[in-house]
């Protein structure tokens, strides 16, 4: 999640002045008198609500309205959405998906398989506006048999495909003519999901409607209010003073929030987690006992509990809360085990207590975006820790614009990245050698291992589930040996909703600030 | 007095105006042209929005750039950003695809609103302070006062918000926290006042409250024991007489002058201030448009921006030019200036 820099100042002024403030007593959460509305409060505002100009982690009021063929159930494995079923051709390169008889639009307009094929040729068209086509580049056509039913005729198999096609299908009737970047649609967008947008006011609140025709019946909370609060404190004044019945809370939140007993916290864990990236193109890292070395000097724990209030978990790879996860890797906090390692690699420790090799110190800069304060946190402590443990490591945040332009130039870098459902999404692009940046992809870290390059072709090009849980198995190993990042933690996210609340479920989200509101069709009041 | 339109006043709107006119101009190629020089590209930052916040691969950055014409050189994108604007065309906003001028549309007014109800509240509230300070025989209130205008001036705008935001809405729950009303509840006049309150409270002492009421102090004080107002007491003129004609009316053109200037920081102070209340007015607008790198609301933003700072300042002098004569005769600022 983003913050200006307003915010981010704020937020210092807030845990003060909070823990002070909201003493009285009031009208508390007004859950289940306004006519059963449920009003929510979350900072982060989407410039648009079309589900194919965002990425699989979508803003509630997008994740409410639409639906896709696929959908993730509570242990992100895919389940059936408005498809009933599929049929993969043996060799994979042939989808077979089934509607569900009856689907409609929420303009009452029926749904049928030529919006699928809509939604996959004007997405796959889009290309540059929309970041999701490369979700289906393996996709050659889309044909309709008959109206429900879609087959998609692909050029090579792409085993994450049934995850891509849980993004949200588009109405072909309301986009005709359209481009797909059409403002109107974008604010008053038409989906087939539980919930229907009644009104959109940005930079206010989107206001949203049980959809009785929905597949799965109408959802028994009748109507649901998202407010935007950017301001951290004024979304946790408005929460206890009743103004809003719920709201995403930042983890230094989260003691007050439980204080107040009409209010419950529900605490999730996420994919999404923070790590140092080391750059490859400084020769200061080649040697993979220093980067293990690090991996073993940082205390994560120490990092989760003063950076996120506890509010995560210790990191060791990138697939710690994934269903493809394998053995973990070793790394906690053993500086016993550093000093081993560094020793190892030739390295002594100087008059100034840093290792030094050939008269040369484990010298390098530790950067991230400036904007967002948690990293600079991460930044501070992991630097602070580092530099302890004897490498010679000086932190400094740069604004996010600068960064954009200087991939290539920095040191190491506070990343994040995320993996909650099939493990080859934003895994492929950050460590496959030929996504390094030079060549336009995402491994900004240019890291390269022609077994890490191994298991990802294999994990990528087969169906067959044992054989990609072994490929991601090895995958991880190859990563626990010649380690691209330091792992540092997981992050937990937060949201409070009233005592009387029914039906949120506990499931590892993709996104820190996203995806609570995912099995919104059944909640209910008590 | 009804401000007459004589001829050296009339010449000297026209100035103003014209002047106005290029400033405009010279603003929106200066936005234009810093914007080209600030790091990063739009491109990028539309699609990390787009991607939950993660950084897209060059590849992608670069199809996109070249998709929405970011390529082009400088004349050639600002040119053809003229040609729109000339005709109210301010082009889509690269993030949401919507109209700039419709986003403009909505945003503008609450802005106006926030702006002007907290320029009232100045106004009101340095004039009354600054004039028992500046008039009062008793030395302890007019210290009492100036050491709270000293501690108030020294607040940072977003503290005093938030300040407000905890007394008012978080402990004695007399108003609302932020927004225009309640979701789904219609903005009618009754619903509207309560929630204009605050931010409007945080935005009129969270700026320049200070300086006003010391201008006050000042402009006032100075007049106490001039010659035409022991002249106006000789002639046994009525004590309030004396104070609003000889002592308020010239002793208010410092402030006067100062505070057509004041708007434009009062506009800067409106952005900190919604962001705090959820005030849905441009300078929300303006800092989700800096952060994602959405250039076509920005100068909107921007210029829209200078246009009240220009309009304000303009209106400042007319009011300086009703409060003094040498102004309103001669078409001459009271310093000097044309």
């Amino acid at each position: 999640m983003r913050k200006s820099v307003l915010v981010v100042g704020s937020i210092a002024m807030a845990t003060g002045l909070l823990a002070t403030a909201c003493g009285g007593s009031g009208s508390g959460p007004a859950g289940g008198k306004s006519g059963g509305t449920f009003t929510y409060a979350i900072g982060d505002e989407p410039e648009t609500l079309n589900p194919a100009l965002q990425d699989e982690h979508t803003d509630p009021v997008t994740e409410m309205v639409f639906r896709g063929l696929t959908r993730h159930d509570a242990d992100n494995k895919v389940v059936p959405g408005l498809a009933e079923s599929w049929r993969v051709a043996e060799n994979g390169t042939e989808y077979t998906f089934k509607l569900r008889p009856g689907l409609t639009w929420h303009d009452g307009k029926p749904l049928t398989s030529k919006d699928v094929k809509f939604t996959i040729d004007t997405v796959k068209a889009a290309g540059a506006d929309a970041p999701l086509s490369r979700n289906f580049s393996a996709v050659r056509s889309v044909e309709t048999p008959d109206d429900t039913t879609a087959t998609f005729r692909l050029s090579r198999p792409f085993a994450p495909l049934l995850d891509a096609v849980s993004m949200g299908l588009l109405p072909e009737h309301a986009l005709t003519g359209k481009k797909i970047t059409d403002g109107g649609f974008g604010q008053a967008p038409i989906g087939a999901g539980p919930f229907r947008l009644k009104a959109f006011k940005p930079g206010q609140y989107a206001e949203l409607e049980a959809f009785d025709r929905y597949y799965e019946g109408r959802p028994r909370l009748p109507k649901i209010v998202i407010k935007y609060v950017p301001d951290d404190s004024a979304r946790l004044i408005q929460l206890r003073n009743g103004e809003v019945d719920g709201a995403h809370i930042q983890p230094q939140q989260v003691a007050r929030a439980k204080s107040d007993d009409r209010i419950r916290l529900e605490t999730y864990p996420t994919a999404d987690y923070r790590a140092l990236l080391f750059n490859f193109k400084n020769p200061v890292f080649a040697d993979r006992k220093v980067r293990q070395a690090m991996n073993f000097a940082v205390d994560r724990d120490a990092v989760v509990r003063s950076v996120l209030a506890g509010q995560g978990k210790p990191a060791t790879g990138p697939l710690d809360t994934n269903p493809f996860r394998s053995e973990p890797a070793p790394f906690r906090h053993d500086p016993a085990r550093a000093d081993e390692l560094m020793k190892g690699a030739g390295y002594a420790k100087n008059a100034q207590g840093l290792w030094e090799k050939d008269g040369k110190t484990v010298r390098f800069e530790l950067t991230t975006f400036a904007e967002d304060s948690a990293r600079v946190a991460i930044l501070n402590v992991a630097a602070t820790q580092l530099r302890q443990a004897g490498f010679d490591i000086s932190g400094t945040p740069k604004p996010r614009s600068w960064v954009r332009d200087h991939w290539g130039d920095l040191g190491a870098f506070v990343i994040g990245w995320g993996t909650p459902y099939d493990a080859d999404s934003s895994v492929f692009g950050p460590f496959h050698s030929s996504e390094e940046l030079d060549k336009g992809g995402s491994n900004y870290g240019s890291y390269k291992n022609a077994e890490v390059d191994k298991a990802l072709e294999r994990g990528r090009g087969t169906l067959d589930e044992g054989k990609r849980q072994a490929a991601y198995a090895d995958f991880q190993k190859a990563l626990a040996e010649d380690p691209p990042f330091v792992w540092i933690a997981y992050l937990d996210t937060n949201n409070a909703v009233p005592g009387n609340l029914t039906g949120p479920q506990r499931r590892t989200l993709g996104h820190h600030g996203y995806g609570f509101f995912w099995n919104v069709e059944k909640w209910s009041w008590s | 007095m009804v401000l007459v339109l004589n001829p050296p006043l009339l010449g000297f709107l026209v100035r103003r105006a014209v002047t106005a006119l290029v400033v405009v101009a010279a603003l929106s190629a200066l936005c234009f042209a810093l914007l080209d020089l600030a790091p990063g590209s739009p491109a990028e930052s539309i699609l990390e929005a787009r991607n939950g916040g993660r950084p897209p691969s060059a590849a992608e950055v670069a199809r996109l750039e070249r998709h929405m014409g970011l390529d082009d050189p400088l004349p050639q994108r600002y040119g053809r950003w003229v040609a729109g604007a000339v005709r109210g065309d301010f082009g889509l906003s690269y993030g949401s695809g919507r109209p700039v001028g419709e986003i403009l549309a909505e945003t503008a007014p609450w802005t106006a609103l926030l702006t002007l109800v907290a320029t009232a509240f100045s106004v009101a509230g340095a004039v009354a302070v600054g004039l028992v300070a500046a008039v009062t025989r008793r030395a302890w209130v007019r210290r009492g006062i100036e050491t709270a205008l000293f501690v108030l001036g020294g607040m940072p705008g977003f503290v005093t918000a938030l300040l407000l935001l905890w007394v008012f809405a978080a402990w004695l729950r007399v108003l609302p926290s932020g927004g225009l009303a309640r979701p789904g509840e219609p903005v009618t006049l009754g619903v509207l006042v309560p929630h204009l309150v605050l931010p409007a409270l945080a935005l009129a002492f969270g700026h320049h409250f200070g300086t006003y009421a010391r201008l006050v102090e000042t402009g006032v004080g100075r007049l106490r024991n001039a010659p035409h107002v022991a002249n106006a007491r000789a002639r046994g003129l009525r004590g309030r007489t004396v104070t609003a004609r000889h002592l308020l009316r010239p002793g208010l053109v410092p402030f006067t002058a100062r505070l057509g200037v004041g708007v434009g920081g009062l506009m800067a102070g409106a952005y900190a201030t919604e962001q705090i209340f959820s005030w849905p007015g441009v300078g929300r607008q303006a800092i989700l448009a800096a952060r994602d790198q959405d250039y076509a609301v920005l100068t909107a933003v921007v210029l829209v921006t200078g246009v009240i700072v220009i309009v304000a300042n303009l209106l400042g002098d007319l009011a300086v030019a009703w409060l003094d004569p040498r102004v309103r005769l001669t078409g001459r600022t009271s310093d000097g200036r044309h």
